[in-house]
Parts: C-alpha cells; sequence; structure tokens
C-alpha cells in the first residue's frame, strides 16, 4: 500500500484506537474519581476507628493527662499500628496545650479544639486528613491525622490497576485490528494481482469470490469494464484483421498486373496490365481511406450530446452539389425533396459521411436519377437516399451492412466499393442513436433511409414503419 | 496447357489470365463455383477436357475446397493447383489432404507459377525435364524455344502455342477443337482457316513431315521429328 496516502489499516487504526482511547481515558478519569472518593470514605472509616480507639485510650489516662498536660507524656505507641497504616496524633489537655504527640506528628496542633470532625489540613509542609475528637467531658482533644502521601500512594496504586488493563485492552485492539484489516485487504492484494496479470482480451472475469461483500460491486464494475474493453478490442482487431485480409487481394492483384506489364512484349497488353495496377491502387486506396474513417468512428463511443445543431436537409443540399457534375456524366438526376424542420443535435462531418456513401452507391446503381429526402417524423429526423436501379437482391439485403461484404461484385460500370460503405452509414446512425433501414427505391430500385433522433438522448425504442 | 482458372476477385483473376497466357496457356477463367462446376465437373461434351486447375478457395457461393472434393469423388484427376490467401499451415494440409497437387499462398509470383504448374506437367506425362525431344527437335517451354538439328526455329508466339499443343502427348493425335482451344485467348479471331494458316507455317519451319494431317480426327506430330 501507499505510504503517501493513509491505508485503510492506518485509518481504522487511528479511529477505533482513537475512539478506544478517549472512551478509555474518559472512563478511567470517572473510575479514578469513584476510586479516589472510595477510598477517602475508606480511609477515613478506618481514621475514625483509629481515632475512637486513641479517644478511648486517652479517656483512661485522662487522670493522668492532667496532671502531666506537657510533662512527661504517655506511650501510645501500641495502638499506631491499629488499622495497619502509619497515623499520626496530637493529645491535648482541657487547656488546649498539647499533652502528647506521637513521633513524627507536628509540633502544632494539627486544628481547632471545636472542629470536630475530619478535615483536610496543612502542616509542617505535608498534608494531613485530621479527625477531631473529644471526650465525653471534654477534658480532652485528640487530633488523629494521616500524612496524605500515604493516601496517594494508595490512591495511585488503585488509579495504575486501573490503568494496565485499558493499556493492554489497546494493544489487543490496535493487534486485532492490524490483523483483520490485513485479512481483509489480502484478497483484495490477490485481486489486484490477477488483475495485472490479466491479458487485454480476458474472456473469463476474474474471481473475486473471496472480495469482501462491501467491495463486490466494485469487482462487478470492474468486471463490466473488463467486457466492455474486450469487446472494444475485439471489435478493434477484427477491423484490422478484416481490413490486412481485404487489402491483400488488391495488393496480390497489383503485383501480378506489374509482373504481367513487365514481361509483356506487346504494348497494348502492357498498358492494359498498367491500368490495372493503377486501378488497383486507387481500390487500395480507397479500401485504407474506409478502414480509417470506420475506426475513427469506431473509437467514438458515444454520440456527441454536445454536438451542434445540424440541418440534415441543408447538409444534403450541400452534399448533393458535391455530386452534381459526376450524376451529369453519368446521365443521372440527382434531386433533393426536402422536408421542414430537419434540425438535429449531431456531428456533422459524420453525417456528412455517411450521406456522401448513401449518394455514391446510389450513383453507381442508378438508371436514370437518384433522390435524397429528408423530412421530420416526431422525435425523428428521417434521411433517405433512393435510387430506380435494379434494386438489392434478398440474400445481399440481409448482409448489406456487414463490413467488407459487397454485393455486386466487380462491375466495372458501377466501379468498386471497399465494402465498407454501409457498414460505415450504419455506425454514424449508431453514433446519434439512431437506426439505418433498407427502403424500396424508385422503381424497384434500392433506399437505403437513416432514422436519427432529433436529439442523441431521445431513445429508439419506438414502432419504426419501414 | 488448357487450363481452368477459378478466381472470384476480378482484378485478381484480370491479372492472372493475362499472365497464363503470356505463358502461353490456353486459360478459361470462372468467377463463381457454380461456373467452375459446369466448365470442370459436368462440361458440355463438345468442351476439351482441361490440363489443369487453378483454383481459389474464397469463392462467394461455395468453398473451393467443396467444389475439389466433389471432383475428386467423381474421379476427376485433373491437377490442381490451389492459390489462396489462407496462409496457416492447417488450410495448405486441408488444401492438400482435399486433392490438391500444390498450394501456392498469394501473393504469387507468375513465374513460380509458370513453373509449377509445368512440373504439373511434367509429373502427369512422366517426363523427368520441361523439354520435349523428338528426334532432332527440342522444344523448350520455359524458355519457349524449339532447336531443330542444332538451330534454333524462329516461331511466332501462336505457332509456338500450337507446337507445344502438339507436343505435349508425343504421337497422340490432338484434334482441331483443341488446337483451336491453345490459341484461345489470343487476341485475334479464331476462324476456320486459322490452323490450317499456323500448321502450314510451322511445316514450313520444321519439314513437311513433322505434322501429319488425319482427316476428320485432327493433328499429329511425329515421334521422330528428322531435318
Amino acid at each position: 500500500m501507499s505510504t503517501g496516502r493513509w491505508s485503510l489499516r492506518r485509518r481504522l487504526l487511528v479511529a477505533i484506537g482513537g475512539a478506544a482511547l478517549l472512551g478509555w481515558c474518559v472512563s478511567s478519569f470517572w473510575l479514578y474519581s469513584e476510586a479516589i472518593a472510595e477510598t477517602d470514605r475508606g480511609f477515613d472509616v478506618a481514621l475514625d476507628h483509629a481515632a475512637h480507639a486513641v479517644l478511648a485510650f486517652v479517656a483512661n489516662e485522662n487522670r493522668e493527662l492532667r496532671d502531666a498536660e506537657s510533662s512527661k507524656g504517655i506511650d501510645l505507641a501500641e495502638i499506631d499500628h491499629l488499622h495497619g497504616e502509619p497515623i499520626v496524633y496530637q493529645v491535648r489537655g482541657p487547656g488546649g496545650g498539647i499533652a502528647y504527640r506521637s513521633p513524627g506528628a507536628p509540633a502544632e496542633p494539627l486544628a481547632r479544639r471545636d472542629d470536630r470532625g475530619f478535615a483536610f489540613v496543612r502542616a509542617d509542609g505535608r498534608g494531613f486528613r485530621v479527625d477531631t475528637l473529644a471526650t465525653e467531658d471534654g477534658a480532652a482533644t485528640i487530633h488523629v491525622a494521616q500524612p496524605l502521601e500515604e493516601r496517594d500512594a494508595v490512591a495511585n496504586a488503585v488509579a495504575l490497576k486501573l490503568l494496565a488493563p485499558g493499556g493492554a485492552l489497546l494493544a489487543v485492539l490496535a493487534l486485532t485490528i492490524g490483523w483483520t484489516v490485513r485479512a481483509a485487504a489480502e484478497p483484495l492484494i490477490r485481486y489486484s494481482r490477477d488483475l495485472d496479470r490479466l491479458a487485454p482480451a480476458q474472456s473469463k472475469p476474474v474471481d473475486s469470490t473471496r472480495l469482501p461483500d462491501e467491495l463486490q460491486p466494485v469487482a462487478r464494475a470492474i468486471d463490466r469494464l473488463l467486457v466492455r474493453v474486450r469487446d472494444a478490442l475485439l471489435h478493434e482487431r477484427t477491423l484490422t484483421a478484416d481490413a490486412a485480409h481485404e487489402l491483400r487481394t488488391p495488393l496480390a492483384a497489383m503485383r501480378l498486373q506489374a509482373q504481367v506489364a513487365r514481361r509483356s512484349t506487346d504494348r497494348g497488353e502492357r498498358d492494359a496490365a498498367l491500368d490495372e495496377l493503377l486501378a488497383g491502387t486507387d481500390r487500395a486506396a480507397r479500401l485504407v481511406d474506409a478502414v480509417l474513417t470506420l475506426a475513427r468512428y469506431d473509437a467514438q463511443q458515444d454520440p456527441k450530446l454536445d454536438g451542434a445543431a445540424v440541418d440534415v436537409t441543408s447538409l444534403a443540399h450541400h452534399v448533393a452539389l458535391e455530386f452534381k457534375t459526376r450524376a451529369a456524366q453519368r446521365g443521372l438526376t440527382l434531386e433533393l425533396a426536402a422536408g421542414a424542420d430537419t434540425r438535429l443535435t449531431g456531428d456533422q462531418d459524420a453525417l456528412g459521411v455517411a450521406l456522401r456513401n448513401l449518394i455514391d452507391n446510389a450513383l453507381r446503381f442508378a438508371r436514370s436519377r437518384v433522390r435524397i429526402e429528408t423530412s421530420e417524423l416526431g422525435v425523428d429526423v428521417h434521411l433517405a437516399v433512393l435510387d430506380d436501379g435494379p434494386g438489392m437482391p434478398p440474400q445481399v439485403a440481409g448482409r448489406a451492412f456487414d463490413r467488407f461484404f459487397r454485393g455486386e461484385e466487380q462491375d466495372s460500370q458501377r466501379g468498386l466499393g471497399a465494402g465498407l460503405g454501409l457498414a460505415l452509414v450504419r455506425r454514424v446512425a449508431e453514433l446519434h442513436r439512431g437506426e439505418v433501414l433498407l427502403v424500396d427505391g424508385i422503381d424497384g430500385g434500392c433506399g437505403v433511409k437513416l432514422l436519427l433522433p432529433a436529439t442523441p438522448r431521445a431513445q429508439k425504442s419506438k414502432v419504426t414503419a419501414r | 496447357m488448357r487450363l481452368l482458372l477459378i478466381e472470384d476477385d476480378s482484378m485478381l483473376g484480370r491479372a492472372l489470365l493475362v499472365g497464363l497466357r503470356q505463358d502461353g496457356h490456353a486459360t478459361d477463367w470462372v468467377q463463381t463455383a457454380a461456373d467452375a462446376h459446369s466448365a470442370w465437373l459436368a462440361p458440355q461434351p463438345s468442351i476439351v477436357p482441361y490440363e489443369a486447375i487453378v483454383l481459389d478457395l474464397g469463392l462467394p457461393d461455395r468453398s473451393g475446397l467443396d467444389l475439389l472434393r466433389t471432383a475428386r469423388a467423381r474421379g476427376l484427376r485433373t491437377p490442381v493447383l490451389i492459390v489462396t490467401a489462407r496462409d496457416r499451415i492447417a488450410d495448405r494440409v486441408a488444401g492438400l489432404d482435399a486433392g490438391a497437387d500444390d498450394y501456392m499462398v498469394k501473393p504469387i509470383d507468375l513465374d513460380e507459377l509458370g513453373a509449377r504448374l509445368r512440373a504439373l506437367d511434367r509429373r502427369r506425362g512422366g517426363r523427368l525435364e520441361n523439354r520435349i525431344v523428338l528426334g532432332d527437335l527440342a522444344i523448350d517451354p520455359v524458355a519457349r524455344s524449339a532447336i531443330l538439328a542444332g538451330k534454333p526455329v524462329d516461331l511466332t508466339a501462336r505457332e509456338f502455342a500450337l507446337l507445344i499443343a502438339l507436343a505435349r502427348r508425343p504421337g497422340a493425335t490432338v484434334s482441331r477443337e483443341q488446337l483451336e482451344e491453345a490459341l484461345y485467348g489470343w487476341n485475334d479471331a479464331t476462324d476456320s482457316n486459322t490452323i490450317e494458316v499456323y500448321i502450314h507455317h510451322l511445316r514450313r519451319k520444321l519439314g513437311a513431315s513433322a505434322i501429319e494431317t488425319l482427316r476428320g480426327l485432327g493433328y499429329r506430330l511425329a515421334e521422330q521429328v528428322v531435318r
């Protein structure tokens, strides 16, 4: 996976880990506060117990205390460990003076005598939790205190115990995420490797059964893409192969004619061979032109939705002018029956190519005239080229639009097409989401009609009457 | 040789036709399997049989291979040379196995085609070399020349075509129709006297005894032409 981008694994780690960390922090803080409060209460109860023990002891010693308020003191060392935690205490006599203090207890009173109960205080630069009690007769007051650092140490230990499993949980989480993502990514890596190995014209889809459900739509989209690419490729290969095959024949013929011309001793024979050679060159050149044009329109996948508005009638008018001389030379009339409102959105050049091919064909077969018709019918613009020639034989009609199919084979009077004209016309119709049909021409002749949607978006799912 | 050229492409067909005639072969040309069928497999009785077939496989109405198989199934032994654009080994094997005697892939060379046709003809006649020797007369179909007793004979293309037609099967009688077929395709029309005119020229150049007239049957070239 690329390092510059955030990998899925890192994303998941950061997102899930971050969320887990945040949750853990919040819950830890709450638990920590609870733990501190709980330990505080526990400590306080224990401190109170200790304080009452000290108080009971002090009450027994009361009399002595009265006398010895500031003299010898009493040894209460044995109660120091009553509740297992180190505590200090001060015993104050009826006068308020400190009659006794345990070792380590501050010299100054820890609290005021009448502040009974618990309090936090600072003395000698340390913090203490103090419990202040007095004997029943009020003669003596005691301050039993616990250094806060003791309590903090315990509280911290508790907090640490809370932190430790959280940290372990995070580590486990990170490992799990890493492993899961790796396991999830593995089929993806394999899939991409399979894609890399794919031959351009692969016929079977790439195995995507191991991909996670979430990626199945992507895999299917890739499969569809592969099919489209393969089709386009095969199409192109077929065209290339067909074109090469079609070129072989004129080239072979040209070679033979050149040889015939060279071997010929008769001038007429040589000239005839050279004429054939020239005709062959023209044939090959026409074929190459047609293949290139077809390849160009094949490469266009979609009609030009953003294409300019084309007025089919005016286009037909212009193209017909180009053919005027040729028609006249053959004694043919070329007429245009124009309809109104024949605008459509499309590719003017492509439509011109299609129309030229149709007129070219019609002029070859017509006996006396060729008619171009344009009209508008509903969402379609119709463009038809009709001739009054012999018409198309039924066995030819079925294959008329096939590439490299030539109907009337080699009639010198009609000239020789490359067999791509009508294929080209059909492709142009397809580009405009339109249709092309064979229709009856004039007096039993042949006609070709293009049905082109005025806007390519309009679908062609409609009944087309012939 | 009298040849049938079966080639659907008109441009290629025209070129082959002229090339084969340049080599002195009396060649008929058809463009469909149907025409080939009626010319080769079911000919009119009057038609002189072909001595070799030049066959293109990609015919519009029927496969050339199919036509060839039909011909062989009917027992026709005419040597067949396939000329096609199909260059895969499998195609060549299929072509030869279907009964073809030779196989050429387009684009072809006219000289090579001529040589292969001569080879077919040699095999058919059981000869070792192209040259036909009849006594003092040696005919070389490659150089298109004849030598009589060591001296070249000056022959026109038509005279040579006629001589070859007579010499291919020495001692055999060649009918007038066959000789006319041999000259078929030359620009001049063969009227009823043309053959006699050329025979006359040949006799003048080769000696009167070289060609014998068999009234009502045809002509025969002597097996030993002597100066």
